[in-house]
């Protein structure tokens, strides 16, 4: 099953640019877009309670997990 | 990265860039050397590079040590000092990599690796040219004269131990450098 990151979602909603984003959370803005697309292998805790604090959102929120068809 | 990391990564930058230098010049002057010696050093100093026993030394006679026997001398311990020179010119391209701040990449590892395995052919060749050089330097000797050295000594087996070291150096560096590009995939 994989697991799809719904981060620019979340964003879209929010409001909040991914330049903002990245600069609050202390990654790169090349990295963000890379976490965005799902073309990482892992994000670590610190990013994501980073991303978590900043966007007022849960894990659960950011990741889902889809079924093989629905990709 | 602390302050004191960054102080020591460009510590080792510079040091690596004097080594690369350093190394490029030995890989030069180390088969000139050598040719010189060969070609210029009394005879009997040659012999007992070539581990012929004091014994025989004594007895030997410069004048039957012909200009061809100095040359072919030459060409083979010119064998083991080019592997050697191989080696130099990997660990060489280590260093220079070092210096660029490039240090946990699989290009150094198996840099590193390299270097061990021409060293350890180095090693080996001159565990073989030790015979051969006896043989041919005292050719000119008369029958019974002639001799047949075989020898290891401890400076070699360092070497080859140094060898093997930096051949598992280079496994442990590509291991490490395998798992810096995984955890570079995590953001």
């Amino acid at each position: 099953m994989p697991i799809v990151v719904t981060l620019d979602r979340v964003m879209a909603e929010k409001k909040v640019r991914s330049k903002d984003l990245a600069a609050a959370i202390g990654i790169t803005e090349a990295n963000l877009s890379l976490l965005k697309q799902g073309k990482v292998k892992g994000i670590r805790f610190e990013t994501l309670e980073a991303i978590c604090r900043h966007l007022g959102c849960a894990p659960g929120d950011l990741l889902q997990v889809v079924s093989e068809e629905e990709i | 990265m602390t302050d004191q990391d960054i102080a020591d990564f460009v510590r080792l930058r510079r040091r690596s860039a004097a080594l690369a230098a350093l190394t490029r010049v030995v890989m030069v002057l180390l088969p000139v050397a050598v040719v010189l010696y060969g070609e210029l050093a009394p005879a009997r100093d040659i012999l007992t590079l070539a581990r012929v026993p004091g014994t025989a030394v004594a007895a030997f006679d410069p004048a039957t040590l012909a200009p061809w026997q100095r040359h072919a001398g030459v060409g083979i311990a010119l064998v083991s000092v080019l592997l050697l020179v191989m080696g130099l010119h990997h660990l060489h391209r280590c260093f220079a990599n070092f210096a660029k701040g490039q240090a946990l990449t699989r290009e150094n590892a198996r840099h590193f690796s390299r270097f061990g395995a021409w060293i350890a052919g180095a090693v080996i060749a001159s565990f073989v040219a030790t015979p051969v050089l006896s043989v041919l330097f005292t050719l000119g000797m008369p029958a019974g004269q002639r001799q047949l050295a075989i020898g290891i000594d401890s400076d070699q087996l360092v070497a080859l131990l140094v060898a093997g070291g930096a051949w598992i150096v280079g496994a442990i560096m590509a291991e490490g450098a395998r798992a810096a590009e995984e955890n570079a995939q995590f953001v």
